[in-house]
């Protein structure tokens, strides 16, 4: 048995990893320690609440595009391309972040440091895992011979149940953006103020970095957006309303499973 | 199809159809706001296109206007920064105004848009037998006060008594009045004065379309004019899905949460910090995994 089960506390949130690949009977220790070293190093990377990350430094204007890496620039011009695409509702210069700069690419690289684990582990012949980051889940393969992975969605109000299950094999990404009982905390870039048409708002499609800016997107947009979506092939969102009302885009039921317990 | 009998409602179906109303509602805002930003979009890519091919110097020039921004004298002593940014400043003007004129455009043109999709979309809807889709002689008043309505929710087909209607001057008729995808009707809170006492309401056929009965109440102020529409039927499909759209494509699905417990191998769901994490499901899995058990919840 080679697949493993690791939870790495990094990014300020749990990184929950599930390879079940039992394989040739060939361990990989490697695989995990490259995942992990490369989510540290996003972290130290991309964090808004290092001093001196690179992007707290961009943010103040120490120092500016030149001096940073490859991958800060492709992330902050991905940003951009997501701005002009969602119409300003996604935005890396438009919220306070807490490193008290207006630069946050936070909603694009949680899902891309997650992306590119994924690739991490396929590089090392992992074929059947899942990685979940704070709710956001890249999953590849089958959980085992002849089953779909099974992903809950999580109900709003009661964090121990779920509003929606799907089923899902292959290469695929899994994205919610919600404000739960935390209070409003996604903002409008548009108004400056924290937006509150839904309660949670689901993107599944082919790649997580783009499913985790378009959960975003969405959330901001509230209903149209879920019609915003559906220009983008391949992906499909399920939103929830603070009135208990789902609303999901036309391709969304091929993933869902149909309810199997008594609501509750 | 002729002897479709009329649902029966009850008080559930009664507080669903007003919720979706507020949500169909909700939904046609902020899709006018959603109209401005794709224009915003546009106008400032197409600006940035005018001005540099290159996206990276457009990022640097955001940058340096964050820069200038948090502390002005500093960036004032590069060269080439003030230019930049000023540049920078220039571009969103043409794109605040092209928001203001699509947000006016988009207010102009939903009329016709309701208009085309009553000529374009015929099929759509079906007559009951013996309702009939008011004739525009006898809806001269209403076709006229209409069309506004019309404009935010393909207002379903109202048959006016001609005695409910005092005569007005005949106005051609629009087929905005025919337009049959009344889906999840709307009410439509027209911006009109407070109604003078003697309003005249009165209901509408009950008319069919692809998902179910629709039926609508109208209420005249005492110059005939539309003050007000209620739904009084919405079309349900078996008992759960309706329609939230009016004629935009596509269409999304809605539904009444509900709460299930289930086996699954992940959750997603926005758990951003450890604290969230400590109290989720997901974690309830992974202590279950690494117990050794293969799923859990």
């Amino acid at each position: 048995m080679t697949g493993y089960h690791h939870v790495e506390h990094v990014m300020g949130m749990a990184v929950s990893i599930d390879v079940r690949d039992d394989g040739d009977g060939a361990s990989d220790p490697g695989s995990l320690a490259e995942v992990v070293s490369w989510l540290h190093h996003v972290d130290q990377t991309f964090s808004t609440y290092i001093e001196d990350s690179p992007i707290t430094r961009l943010g103040r204007g120490e120092i500016d595009l030149d001096a940073v890496s490859d991958e800060v620039r492709d992330i902050l011009l991905l940003c951009e391309q997501l701005r002009d695409d969602t119409g300003g509702a996604f935005d890396a210069f438009a919220a306070p972040a807490p490193n008290d700069t207006m630069l946050d690419p936070s909603g694009v690289v949680k899902g891309w440091s997650i992306e590119r684990a994924a690739e991490l582990l396929e590089r090392h012949g992992h074929a059947n895992f899942t990685i979940n980051a704070g709710g956001d889940i890249a999953l590849r393969g089958r959980p085992a011979a002849a089953a779909p992975w099974r992903v809950g969605i999580r109900h709003p109000d009661q964090a121990d149940k779920m509003a929606a299950v799907l089923e899902i094999t292959g290469s695929i990404g899994v994205a919610t953006s919600a404000t739960y009982e935390r209070g409003a905390h996604i903002v409008d870039p548009h108004t400056g103020q924290p937006t509150t048409e839904l309660a949670s708002v689901t993107v599944i499609g082919p790649d997580l970095t783009l499913a985790d800016a378009y959960a975003t997107a969405v959330f901001v947009m509230g209903v149209p957006g879920l019609e915003w979506l559906t220009g983008h092939a391949g992906y499909d969102g399920y939103a929830i309303t603070h009135d208990a009302t789902t609303i999901s885009t036309p391709g969304f039921g091929r993933w869902r499973v149909e309810s199997e317990t008594v609501p509750g | 199809m002729a002897s479709f009998p009329a649902p029966q409602m009850n008080l559930d179906d009664v507080a669903r159809s007003v919720r979706l109303e507020e949500l169909a509602d909700r939904s046609a805002r902020a899709r006018q706001a959603t109209t401005a930003r794709s224009t915003t979009a546009s106008a400032r890519t197409s600006a940035t296109t005018r001005s540099s091919d290159d996206p990276q110097a457009a990022l640097a020039a955001r940058l340096e206007q964050l820069a200038q921004r948090r502390n002005p004298t500093a960036s004032g002593a590069k060269p080439g920064t003030g230019s930049a940014s000023s540049n920078r400043s220039k571009r969103r003007h043409p794109a605040q105004g092209a928001r203001i004129a699509a947000l006016g455009l988009s207010l102009a043109s939903t009329g016709g848009l309701a208009a085309l999709f009553a000529v374009s979309n015929p099929s759509a809807g079906t007559q009951l037998a013996g309702a009939s889709i008011v004739s525009s002689a006898q809806a001269a008043p209403f076709t006229a006060a209409a069309a506004p309505a019309a404009s935010r929710s393909a207002a379903a087909p109202v048959q006016t008594p001609a005695a409910a209607t005092p005569a007005q001057p005949a106005a051609p008729a629009a087929p905005v009045v025919q337009v049959a995808e009344a889906t999840a009707a709307q009410s439509l809170n027209l911006d009109v004065p407070a109604p003078a006492p003697a309003n005249t309401t009165v209901q509408g056929a009950v008319f069919q379309n692809r998902w179910g009965n629709v039926q609508v109440e109208a209420t005249f102020g005492p110059d005939g004019s539309l003050i007000d529409v209620a739904t009084l039927q919405t079309p349900y499909v078996d008992g759960k899905s309706v329609r939230i759209n009016d004629y935009a494509v596509p269409v999304l699905n809605s539904e009444a949460l509900t709460a299930q417990s289930a086996q699954v191998d992940t959750v997603s769901g926005a758990t951003y910090t450890s604290n969230d994490y400590r109290r989720s499901l997901q974690s309830a899995i992974d202590t279950a995994r690494a117990a050794g058990v293969t799923t859990a919840a």
